[in-house]
């Protein structure tokens, strides 16, 4: 179950990437990334913090997050010269992978484990 | 079990009645006649079924939220059929989007998903570019020549958007459910200014909600410092609520980022932001007291860097009118009482609303006080806008500003009133009259302007021949501030206004101001032009026709495109 959401943000991220790479039209296209625009940059950064908010709640500060990270990319490669609607979700797509990647409970029980790891081999060398 | 069975035949009472008034309103909508919008607005075009049917659906939801058990769906249903009917109506009934500013507002995003890059010298625009290139990366990513189809849905994404925020708020400086939905209410019935259309207003607006939100939320706590004000009157109605370290350390980060993009995307909503929370952290009412300095450093950085080139222009003017709160006042309200009489009827109803919902919310204060509920913190959020009627006029819309930021806070204090005061069967109707006459007042003043801010198809056909005809850099001429223009090419044209030249009659002048350019000129006159300066400036159909006539008369001028909409004509200095 704690999968299902980190799989869906994953599958929005790909969908809209192919999508805009590909360039597709139509009703898919607004619909793939406008709902990848709309919730997956903010929903990758919340969903770490597991803050107590009602699910309604959730999803609007999920697409107010959103729309502040798409933001900043898209101001980024303005001040950079660098503007590209393809490298602008390409970007954000990288941000909501780590984002996810981070979140998944193997990853943070492995970084647990590295710090403990970490932390002893500190403790025997002083 | 009789009196589960009362409670939900209520309930189903009351969602039938939001239901029926929606489906009747969804009907009346095929009566709407745009053809008889005079100066009161778009009221003067609805059928009396769909005024009818928004008055029944306030009075239904007035009766459930004031009943003996308010039911939170009920209540939820009221406030969606709400959000449609007074935001979503125009966009239903008008054949484009409305409003010529938020077509600019297109025009800038157009310029940089066109050009790839930001040059501040164009416009004030360009030194702060954060919902433009939001916007930008948006259309363009979802494969769309511009940022238009954002536009016509823009206010009532936004208000929907406004409703988490505003609930945290509610949920967390007020344990009363009812005086929550009221508030609630109140926040979507009042909200008259019409901020909330494609503009960064509007998305910083919904920035400064969620920080307030989430800062009062998340690391609210009981003040024990008795100073600058006592504190048991900033105890809080709810307790604060715990997280974590990482949690906090992580929502900290988060609404940096926040601000850092509200500071890149609006003049005045970060001083707003700032202000408040500078005073929640002096009262000792939140615990992050090392964020106002961080925000002030990226407000600082901000200023300091990138908007170089706007300041370099217009920072004497800016200092001058720090402190000038006489002119602010006057260029906000004197100078918007004018214009056709139904328009300054509307202009009146408009500050009766605000001074009426302000007038409720000090009565609010007061009652709290009077039942034993100190915090003033709901009190200090609302007042604490009114303090940038020091800085500027910002353009004659300061008090516009200023009635938005507290708006969240305002509702608040007056929904305590209302439920304060709702405590017999006469005083509940009162309560729903009350709401019923907010709403009425609200929409005729959102929607008064609806004569100049509706826009039809050949307005625009006549502004794509403007722009197909002028060669890059020529001088772009209008007679008033309601043109449809500036939506594309905004970079490479120039621009300039008449209306003071039409308003005087004074053709003489208006040639004068525009015979000594070395660059093509080129000037359309439009309805929408005349609507605007008949509305607000008192213009008569008379007045407009021999302005017109007697500069089409000029020999300089030639007429090149002629339709009913609207007139185009190329300057030659030297005649034709």
């Amino acid at each position: 179950m704690p999968l299902i959401a980190p799989i869906v943000i994953l599958a929005l991220t790909m969908a809209a990437e192919i999508v805009v790479l590909a360039s597709g039209d139509g009703v898919v296209r607004m619909v793939l990334v406008g709902g990848f625009l709309a919730f997956a940059p903010g929903a990758a950064a919340l969903r770490p913090l597991q803050l107590p908010l009602q699910s309604l709640a959730w999803a609007g500060f999920a697409v107010t997050l959103s729309l502040a990270i798409t933001g900043i990319v898209a101001g980024s490669l303005l001040y950079l010269g660098a503007w590209s609607g393809e490298l602008g979700v390409t970007i954000l797509a990288l941000i909501v992978v780590v984002l996810t990647l981070v979140d998944l409970p193997t990853v943070r029980s492995g970084a647990r484990a590295l710090v403990r790891m970490l932390g002893s081999q500190q403790e025997r060398g002083s | 079990m009789s009196r589960v069975f009362a409670v939900d035949r209520q309930a189903v009472l009351a969602s039938a009645v939001a239901l029926v008034a929606l489906f009747v309103w969804a009907l009346s909508l095929q009566g709407v006649d745009l053809g008889r919008i005079d100066d009161f607005g778009l009221i003067s075009a609805l059928p009396l079924a769909t005024t009818l049917s928004m008055v029944a659906l306030t009075v239904s939801f007035g009766l459930a939220v004031l009943g003996a058990r308010p039911n939170r769906f009920v209540l939820a249903l009221h406030v969606a059929v709400l959000l449609l009917m007074v935001y979503g109506l125009p966009s239903i009934v008008e054949p484009l989007p409305r409003f010529s500013v938020a077509w600019r507002h297109v025009g800038i995003a157009e310029v940089l998903t066109r050009t790839g890059g930001i040059d501040p010298s164009v416009s004030a625009y360009f030194s702060w570019p954060g919902f433009f290139a939001l916007a930008g990366l948006v259309s363009t990513t979802m494969g769309w020549q511009d940022t238009m189809p954002l536009v016509g849905w823009s206010p009532l994404a936004f208000n929907v958007l406004y409703l988490a925020p505003v609930g945290i708020l509610a949920q967390s400086l007020v344990a009363d459910r009812r005086v929550r939905w009221l508030a609630v209410w109140l926040f979507l019935s009042t909200n008259w200014i019409g901020q909330d259309y494609f503009s960064p207003q509007a998305f910083g607006f919904l920035i400064y909600l969620w920080i307030l939100a989430l800062l009062i939320r998340f690391f609210g706590r009981e003040p024990t410092s008795s100073w600058p004000v006592p504190a048991k009157w900033l105890q809080p109605d709810v307790p604060p609520v715990e997280i974590s370290r990482p949690q906090r350390a992580g929502l900290l980060a988060i609404i940096s980022v926040l601000f850092f993009v509200l500071v890149a995307s609006h003049q005045l909503t970060p001083f707003a932001t700032l202000a408040s929370i500078v005073v929640l952290v002096a009262t000792g009412r939140i615990s992050t007291v090392t964020m106002p300095a961080l925000m002030a450093v990226l407000l600082g950085a901000w200023l300091s860097y990138m908007t170089v080139t706007y300041l370099a222009g217009n920072l004497n003017q800016l200092l001058e009118s720090i402190g000038s709160v006489d002119s602010s006042v006057s260029a906000s309200l004197t100078d918007r009482l004018q214009g056709s009489p139904q328009h300054v009827f509307v202009a009146v109803l408009r500050s009766l609303v605000a001074v009426a919902l302000w007038s409720i919310a000090v009565v609010g204060v007061l009652l709290r006080f009077q039942i034993g509920r100190r915090d003033v913190t709901m009190a200090l959020l609302a007042f604490i806008p009114f303090g940038l009627l020091a800085l500027q006029s910002y353009g004659g819309e300061i008090l516009l500003r200023i009635f938005l930021f507290s708006l969240p806070f305002m509702a608040l204090l007056a929904a305590h009133a209302l439920e304060i005061t709702a405590s017999g069967r006469l005083t509940r109707v009162m309560v729903v009259a009350v709401l019923v006459v907010f709403m009425g007042g609200s929409f005729v003043s959102r929607y008064g302007n609806e004569r100049m801010d509706i826009v039809t198809a050949d307005q625009i056909a006549a502004t794509d021949a403007l722009y197909e005809i002028a060669e890059p850099g020529s001088l772009l001429v209008v007679a008033g501030d309601n043109t449809f223009w500036q939506y594309r090419d905004f970079e490479l044209h120039r621009y300039r206004k008449l209306d003071r030249e039409v308003v005087a009659g004074d053709v003489d002048g208006a040639i004068d101001r525009i015979a000594g350019e070395d660059r093509p000129v080129y000037v359309i006159l439009s309805d929408s032009q005349f609507r605007g300066l008949a509305l607000l400036k008192g213009v008569t159909e008379r007045e407009w026709a021999a302005f017109e006539r007697r500069f089409a008369a000029d020999p300089r001028v030639e007429r090149i495109y002629d339709q009913p909409a609207a007139r185009i004509y190329r300057f030659v200095p030297g005649g034709s």
